[in-house]
């Protein structure tokens, strides 16, 4: 009789301990790094055309489409306006802390930052460029949720920095994977801005990029963009599309 | 004289102190209304002087758009609208050459600018907040020689005007200054400087040397940004081109998300992609290729617009009435069924403009917050000193006097009052005003610049403000009377005569 009492002990106890692990909080700190890793291409190089289509009440939609490269391993992005025509060449380039645009009809360039908004769109340069969460913001809170079918975590964000686009970012994380669904940015007073959605996501080597993104504008309301990825590669780039002979040469 | 009049007048010098202290009240109501009117009519007309004379004229001529159209663009609330390009401004052109009405007339585009130099890095600047706002300007866009023949507003510190057809900047010495803090360079005659627009068809950039540095010969609103260019520099920098250049073919997946009425729907299926195709590796060789073929680009990038322009700036000749000019000048754009609009200085002004409307109300706020002390005040010293003349009246009532007569002579008591002193106040806030004419109120602030329309502010009376002056007073006292009396009728006559 002792015996049966120790194993069913024993048993609930591994019961008991098993649903208190399945029911503790993952570590956030650890997701931040894997979804700053996901879309790091490390030693590689990754090149990939967005095209991005612009709703606003009243106006006709308007399409941009760029060309963007990357080499994370030293931080270096180029990103190449292909469409529309009165801005074809125009481009911007960042090494380091360094951000440039390139306009082809003056052939000059001048600093500008990775805030600046791509064209007429919703989307900024910022939301092409690797991530860095885990160094650029620490954890506010963190709850749950659902996205869809999917149960997520939300995860609350306050930035370290002023280098980033907004100082406060909510993300909504898959659990069973993680990927974020959706990301809202907030101004300083709590003013909801934008809401991303990201519902579409490929692999890219052993990378998961998002491939369709909605950027809603949430202070004028009905404006959004949707920006769709195609051509992803990581074969290698020559050094010189790194460079502002590369924006130079590739418009004249 | 009548008998009333008599009555009325006999009742004042009766009741010396009584008298004295309402006609005081209303002397002082007339001199705050008078002087305060007189210098807000002043000030007015300065800011008005200034603005037209600075950079609005008196007529602005501009398309129509959704928002508010100022120089400063449109005002379209929660969202960005371009400034509309004038439709037919050859035909406008040629109408205001030809209107005998019109004294001069100069055609304008502005946009927005952040000024800046080549450089290699962004540590050479200054970025604060106070060094971002230096660097930021309203261009306005000139055709220069006719330009300056209408606007005699800027005193040349170094270099010159800029020519037809030349490309470059004026700035003011101001901002020269602000410049060279942010940059630690000099800013002089010859510097190059990188203007990088806003338009709605995205950022541009142009490089442009200093032909000039200037002084406003008089500031106010809006001075502080303005900067001028060369008209084609800006309609390149805003993007004003002839056609929008491309139909876009898109796939259907690639607006798919735009139509999403729910979000959460989005998010139903298989998230990940497999059918994205990889791109072709990019080479050395195949850089040149990226943007397609070089002719075809050149040939189908949009043209600049060398015929838009913004606004048309009117100056009329002396006498002509500018809202009668400007009413006629609207029916005939829509008779001729022409869209664009015709607006005078304030709505060039934009925000500056409006801020004086602003002024205005909260000085006839003011006003009326004294009248209604005025007549608060005077309704009280006539109730006490109508209940002190109770038994007078119920004697008169008792003798056959009726209602309408009692009430006709304190209304004929406090008109007589209030004219009489009405005038008084008149006499001493004119004294007033004349003094501050000769005297001059000096600005002693930037803000104070602007709002004064000028260095020194020389106060006058309009007669208009006069008569309105005497007519409200008269009302108050009208007002003031009628509470009094009625308490005193209410009384019957017996009663009204045992009362001490």
């Amino acid at each position: 009789m002792k015996g049966i009492r120790r194993v069913l002990f024993l048993a609930s106890a591994i019961v008991l301990s098993g649903s208190f692990l399945w029911a503790a909080d993952p570590d956030f700190h650890q997701i931040l790094r894997t979804i700053d890793a996901m879309q790091d291409f490390g030693g590689l190089d990754y090149s990939a055309v967005y095209t991005i289509v612009t709703q606003k009440p009243g106006e006709k939609d308007s399409t941009t489409q760029a060309r963007l490269f990357r080499r994370d391993e030293h931080n270096q992005f180029v990103l190449l306006i292909m469409l529309p025509e009165v801005q074809k060449g125009q481009g911007y380039l960042k090494i380091d802390e360094n951000v440039w645009f390139y306009d082809p009809e003056s052939r000059k360039f001048n600093h500008s930052t990775m805030k600046e908004n791509i064209s007429d769109s919703k989307a900024k340069n910022s939301d092409l460029s690797k991530r860095h969460l885990e160094d650029d913001y620490e954890i506010a809170s963190t709850s749950e949720g659902t996205i869809g079918k999917f149960p997520v975590w939300v995860i609350e964000l306050k930035a370290k920095t002023n280098e980033v686009s907004y100082p406060k970012t909510r993300l909504f994380v898959r659990k069973d994977e993680t990927m974020v669904l959706k990301q809202e940015d907030y101004s300083v007073s709590d003013r909801l801005m934008r809401t991303t959605l990201m519902p579409k996501y490929t692999r890219v080597g052993d990378k998961l990029l998002p491939s369709m993104i909605l950027i809603n504008d949430e202070l004028n309301k009905g404006e959004k963009s949707q920006l769709t990825m195609t051509e992803p590669s990581i074969a290698r780039l020559p050094d010189k599309v790194f460079s502002k002979a590369f924006l130079e040469q590739v418009s004249q | 004289m009548s008998v009333l009049f008599r009555i009325a007048l006999r009742n004042i010098l009766e009741h010396k102190s009584k008298s004295f202290i309402i006609g005081a009240i209303i002397a002082l109501g007339v001199v705050i209304i008078v002087v305060g009117n007189s210098l807000m009519d002043s000030a007015e007309a300065g800011i008005e002087r200034s603005f037209i004379a600075n950079y609005t004229g008196q007529v602005m001529v501009t398309g129509i758009a959704k928002g508010t159209i100022s120089l400063f663009g449109v005002q379209s609330p929660g969202t960005r609208e371009e400034t509309p390009v004038i439709p037919e401004f050859d035909a406008l052109r040629e109408k205001f050459a030809q209107d005998p009405q019109v004294r001069g007339f100069s055609p304008l585009v502005t946009g927005f600018s952040s000024l800046s130099v080549e450089s290699d890095s962004a540590d050479s600047a200054d970025t604060s907040d106070d060094s971002a706002m230096g660097k930021f300007t309203l261009l306005f866009g000139i055709e220069a020689e006719g330009y300056h023949k209408l606007f005699d507003n800027m005193k040349l510190v170094s270099g010159r005007y800029l020519r037809n057809g030349e490309e470059g900047i004026l700035i003011t010495r101001k901002r020269a200054d602000s410049l060279k803090k942010s940059y630690k360079r000099d800013f002089v005659v010859g510097t190059k400087i990188l203007l990088n627009g806003f338009g709605v068809n995205g950022m541009k950039i142009r490089e442009l040397p200093i032909v000039g540095i200037f002084d406003w010969k008089q500031e106010n609103g809006g001075t502080d940004f303005i900067s001028y260019v060369d008209v084609q520099t800006l309609r390149a920098l805003n993007g004003m081109t002839v056609g929008s250049g491309d139909e876009v073919k898109l796939a259907p997946s690639q607006t798919a998300l735009l139509a999403a009425t729910d979000t959460d729907s989005l998010f139903g299926g298989d998230m990940v992609d497999t059918g994205v195709k990889p791109g072709a590796a990019i080479t050395e060789r195949s850089i040149g290729t990226l943007l397609g073929d070089k002719a075809a680009n050149a040939a189908s990038r949009p043209a600049i617009d060398t015929g838009a322009w913004h606004y048309i700036l009117l100056r009329l000749k002396p006498g002509v009435s500018v809202p009668r000019y400007i009413a006629s000048l609207n029916l005939w754009f829509a008779r001729e069924g022409i869209q664009a609009r015709a607006g005078d200085w304030q709505a060039a002004a934009g925000p500056y403009g409006q801020a004086i409307d602003v002024v205005r109300v909260v000085f006839d706020v003011a006003i009326l917050i004294v009248a209604i002390v005025a007549i608060i005040i005077m309704m009280n010293t006539l109730i006490i000193s109508v209940i002190e003349r109770t038994s007078e009246i119920g004697t008169m009532r008792a003798l056959g006097a009726q209602k309408s007569f009692v009430w006709r002579m304190f209304l004929t008591e406090t008109l007589t009052l209030t004219i009489v002193f009405g005038l008084v106040g008149m006499v001493l806030a004119g004294t007033v005003v004349g003094i501050l004419n000769v005297i001059g109120i000096k600005a002693s602030s930037s803000f104070l610049e602007i709002l004064f329309g000028g260095k020194v502010l020389r106060p006058v009376i309009q007669a208009g403000s006069l008569i309105w002056t005497l007519v409200m007073v008269t009302v108050v006292g009208f007002l003031a009377h009628l509470y009094p009396v009625a308490v005193a009728m209410r009384i019957p006559p017996v009663r009204a005569i045992q009362t001490e």
